[in-house]
């Protein structure tokens, strides 16, 4: 009996090591464990041997039964290891995810956005108004007078009743002043409209916003202060800004600033005009003029007031060279930003 | 305005390198926006301003040099002819063998102010010096012989723009400043015939128009090789008047665009006795004894108080009050001591100059702008409003809710022109009423403010599509424009449109967009805007196909569209896609939105699930099946959702399927099935009943 035990062990041992697949292993497992298996064949012969070789018979056949079970399941382990992953549910981790992608605001939302947003935090307050205007608004109020050369810059379209397209924001320094009193901190952005013939970088509809703050002793200083802290906020610490002299209607001091070109550092390039400075706003010190059309007390209060091209801001920013880009709206450029 | 830098170096010592120069004078508002190396020479392109008409000019030039630069402006070289230094400067006051009859008579008293004339004899016309013509040609201008070179060089010196006339052409010895009358014609000395009006500003003979005044000769008296007696014109003519006649006959020349800024009142006689001095020299002439100098009084420059202080809290620095002084008096200004300041006058040059702020930007310009410091303005005492309505404006909050939303859904915003060809809404079938069209347009293309913001959209699509862009989820927040009742109107639209396949990968299945993807983001719109009450409602329209249109209602007022563009409309734009469009008004969305924010405890008992499937006519509206499951279910019933529709094998022709899981709970306790099986079977009932259901 103790032979016989110990070489169907020999052989059950062989088999299982030479099992190939998980179904060799479960035929083993049935041939040696089955209910009507090799096993249970000689545990049920133990009742026909000699009394005396009973318990030991029944030890070692009971050691079989679990060496057999251990080795079954050792054996299955070790196949399902070695079995290919595809069967495991292994994914190609390199197919493409799936998409869901986000929209986009469009780069001179962005740019409005991002601009107000730094005005915001300085405490100014956004409006918008009106894209047709008057005379009066557009430029009577604002110190154009009628037939003057100063108009050249201002070249504008004009509908039924000498109404107009607004040529610019400054519009709205007006409309502000008119319902609120002082102190004001103002910035406006929206549509404008010249007619210039459209090409690479001119085109008869833009965009502006427009930035002024009228108070008690306010500086030139001060206006430098704000636009400092525009430029180094939007275009990076390292820019450098310088105010040189020009000539607007609506103010006295007037200014245009510059900024070291962002694309060449101020070294001179295409975009420059090999200059090294770019010309990004113009601004100063309102002039009173302006303000007595609105019947503000010019010897209590002064303020500064603020000019800039979206559009031309954007360019610079995202490195976009042509202005007709914006309106052509082709997905492919605005799923950039 | 091209300014040669040797010629500055006539007026003032200039010891800066050309590139030097350049930026202390863009640092001092004169922008010189290139130097080109030119006949040995470096020309400055200076821009100047509008407002500086005395920068128009070598000598306004020299004079801002001088005073960025700390030296004086030598006018004496100035008068000293160039050409034959060794020579006595002055003959215009010699006596000539013969004295032409000169008359001058200003009829036009609004449109000229001052007119000096004066003859030259026995010129003798040739080619002007070598030095003359390098100076003009550096300046932009084409030499053409020692008379006409004469009048150009001193137009650039002295920015006064001069006229020769050949005195032999002019009938009468007479100069008449006048209105053209109407239909009389010149023939200007560009060769164009040109037909006047009593808008124009002429200089007559005794006879007819013999020059456009200010801004062009006539050609019949032009100065020729033939020419014997030179009459030379300097005049002070209107600003206003001139730049209408120039725009008028749409010439715009030297003289009109120095005219139209104003020259200055005192320099017509100077730059008069320039010129003559320098015709005598050049071309040999003898000038006449007789000057006629017509003027009429032009008001003297405004006294200007300036008090120092005021100046450097405008500036917001420190500057010394002797220092201000000075650099007034360096740009021609007269300063006297004032109590408390300045009496300041301009000089006749400066006609820009009226406020005290004028001074103190002359202040600061030649001190320099990079020396005034930087300061933050100290924080404002009011509240910071995100946004407050100011006229036609609006909530800034709600759009960019809008804006986040449609983003965050995948949308890509775009924006367009807001003019059009009014063509298109012919073409569209859409109502032209109220269109604002303009008066003075560039092109057909950009006539018309738009009316509505689809055709726009729909060129966009057809470009990307032409493109290859197919798959396009697009939207624009922008205005439309209007005339009611005589008064323009603006209204904010909120326009998407959706075209091509909504999902495009290799594990989901190819569609295209439909009109239920549209209504589903307009569905998540309302609800992130808060909105109540927002209904769909069947609506034909001219723009969209009859089988999918609908109009979006909130509560009783139409708020917008929604609905597949028809096949004809997509013709006209090339588009052979379907696309979903739809539009809703911003204003109604601003003020319909409620963004507060309300917690609602989460549920504490659990919810039973039912499935109701049932089939009902084609025509059937599925939401009236919902709104049976509501009523009937009352306060038990805490969702509807329907998740499926079917149409085919099994279900007989013009029926279709629809079925519905019910969520049923109750608050206050936990539901047991019994309960729930009796509310749910008499909602099927009602449903059959109703709707003539069956149930699957």
């Amino acid at each position: 009996m103790k032979d016989k035990i110990s070489e169907i062990e020999k052989e059950a041992l062989a088999a299982i090591s030479g099992a190939a697949d998980a179904k060799s292993v479960n035929e083993l497992r049935i041939k040696y464990l089955g209910r009507n298996g090799v096993v249970a064949d000689i545990l049920s012969s133990l009742s026909k041997a000699a009394p005396e070789e009973r318990p030991e018979a029944g030890r070692l056949a009971n050691s079989l039964k679990n060496r057999l079970t251990e080795e079954l399941r050792l054996k299955e382990e070790a196949l399902k290891k070695a079995a290919p992953l595809e069967a495991k549910g292994k994914i190609d981790i390199t197919l493409p995810g799936i998409k869901n992608e986000l929209g986009s605001r469009h780069p001179l939302t962005k740019t409005i956005d991002e601009i107000s947003e730094i005005f915001l935090r300085q405490g100014y307050n956004l409006v918008e108004g009106p894209e047709i205007e008057t005379e009066y608004y557009n430029f009577e109020a604002l110190n154009i007078p009628l037939e003057h050369p100063s108009r050249d810059a201002f070249d504008t379209f004009y509908i039924k009743g000498g109404h107009l397209l607004r040529s610019q924001t400054s519009t709205m320094q007006i409309r502000v002043m008119e319902k609120r009193k002082p102190p004001l901190r103002i910035i406006a952005a929206g549509k404008v409209y010249r007619p210039d013939a459209v090409d690479a970088s001119h085109s008869f509809m833009f965009h502006q916003l427009e930035g002024f703050l009228v108070d008690e002793k306010v500086s030139f200083a001060e206006l430098k202060g704000a636009l400092y802290l525009f430029v180094k906020e939007f275009f990076g610490e390292d820019v450098k800004m310088r105010f040189r002299p020009h000539y607007f209607p609506f103010t006295e001091p007037s200014a245009e600033v510059d900024i070291s070109c962002i694309i060449c550092e101020g070294k001179g390039c295409s975009v420059c005009g090999r200059k090294g400075w770019l010309e990004i706003l113009g601004c100063g010190m309102v002039n009173p003029n302006v303000f007595k059309a609105v019947r503000y007390d010019t010897k209590k209060y002064n303020g500064y007031a603020f000019g800039l091209g979206i559009e031309r801001i954007a360019m610079l920013k995202y490195g976009i060279n042509d202005i007709r880009l914006f309106f052509e709206n082709d997905l492919r450029f605005l799923r950039q930003f | 305005m091209k300014v040669p830098y040797s010629w500055l170096k006539d007026y003032v010592d200039i010891t800066l390198e050309p590139k030097e120069l350049a930026e202390r004078l863009t640092m001092a508002g004169l922008e010189v926006v290139s130097i080109e190396e030119k006949l040995g020479d470096q020309v400055f392109e200076i821009e100047v301003t509008s407002n500086r008409p005395d920068w128009l000019s070598i000598i306004g030039v020299a004079r801002e040099v001088a005073a960025i630069c700390g030296r004086k402006l030598k006018m004496q070289n100035a008068l000293a002819c160039q050409a034959q230094p060794g020579q006595a400067k002055c003959k215009t006051q010699e006596k000539s063998g013969k004295d032409l009859p000169l008359s001058i008579k200003i009829e036009d008293k609004e449109g000229c102010l001052r007119y000096v004339g004066r003859v030259i004899n026995d010129v003798k016309v040739a080619s002007s010096p070598e030095w003359m013509q390098k100076r003009l040609e550096a300046c932009g201008i084409r030499p053409v012989n020692n008379v006409v070179d004469i009048t150009n060089y001193v137009l650039l010196e002295y920015g006064q723009p001069l006229h020769a006339f050949d005195y032999a052409k002019l009938a009468g010895g007479r100069i008449v400043v006048r209105r053209a009358v109407k239909d009389e014609e010149i023939t200007a000395i560009d060769g164009r015939r040109i037909k006047l009006d009593s808008d124009v500003l002429v200089i007559a003979d005794e006879k007819k128009p013999v020059a456009l005044a200010g801004i062009m000769g006539g050609l019949e008296s032009e100065v020729t090789g033939t020419t014997k007696d030179v009459l030379l014109e300097s005049a002070y003519f209107d600003p206003v008047i001139t730049r209408r006649s120039s725009k008028k006959l749409g010439t715009g020349t030297d003289s009109s665009y120095r005219f139209e800024r104003g020259v200055d009142f005192e320099g017509v006689l100077t730059a008069s006795e320039r010129a003559a001095e320098l015709i005598v020299e050049i071309c040999g002439g003898v000038a006449s004894s007789k000057v006629v100098d017509c003027k009429e009084v032009v008001p003297k420059s405004k006294k200007v108080f300036l008090a120092p202080k005021k100046a450097n809290d405008v500036l917001g620095l420190r500057i010394p009050e002797e220092k201000q002084k000075a650099i007034l008096k360096s740009l021609g200004f007269t300063v006297k001591k004032s109590k408390g300041g300045f009496d300041v006058t301009a000089p006749s040059f400066r006609r820009d100059v009226s406020l005290d702020v004028d001074l103190i930007e002359e202040i600061a310009r030649v001190f320099g702008y990079d020396k005034i410091p930087v300061e933050i303005a100290a924080t404002l005492n009011e509240r910071p409003v995100r946004h407050k309505e100011i006229e036609g404006s609006k909530d800034k909050i709600v759009e960019d809710l809008v804006k986040d939303t449609l983003v965050g859904l995948g949308l890509n915003e775009i924006i367009t022109y807001s003019l059009i060809n009014p063509k298109i809404l012919n073409n569209l079938g859409l109502a032209a009423e109220g269109l604002i069209e303009l008066q003075n347009p560039l092109s057909e293309e950009q006539k018309a403010m738009r009316l509505s913001i689809v055709p726009s959209v729909l060129s966009i699509i057809s470009r990307n599509i032409n493109r290859k862009n197919l798959n396009l989820k697009l939207f624009e927040l922008g205005r439309v424009y209007y005339r009611e009742a005589e008064a323009e109107r603006e209204d904010v639209h909120l326009y998407i449109a959706l075209t091509g396949l909504k999902c495009d990968d290799w594990q989901r299945k190819k569609t295209n967009f439909t009109f239920f993807d549209m209504k589903g983001i307009l569905e998540e719109l309302f609800k992130q805007l808060g909105m109540e009450g927002v209904s769909f409602k069947e609506e034909s329209s001219t723009l969209f196909s009859e089988a999918q249109s609908a109009a979006v209602y909130r509560n009783d007022e139409a708020i917008g569209y929604i609905g597949s563009v028809k096949k004809e409309v997509l013709h006209e734009f090339d588009i052979e896609h379907e696309v979903i469009l739809a539009e809703i008004e911003f204003g109604a969305l601003a003020k319909h939105s409620n963004l507060k924010r309300c917690f609602r405890g989460l549920p504490k008992y659990p919810s039973i699930n039912r499935d109701i499937s049932i089939v009902v006519p084609v025509g059937a509206a599925s939401a009236s099946a919902t709104s049976i499951i509501k009523e009937k279910g009352g306060d038990l019933v805490k969702n509807v959702r329907l998740f499926d529709t079917y149409t085919g094998s099994q279900i007989p022709a013009g029926f279709k399927g629809l079925s519905f899981s019910i969520e049923y709970r109750d608050d206050s306790r936990t539901l047991v099935d019994e309960e729930v099986d009796a509310v749910h079977s008499n909602i099927k009932s009602a449903i059959i009943e109703a709707l003539g259901a069956k149930i699957r």
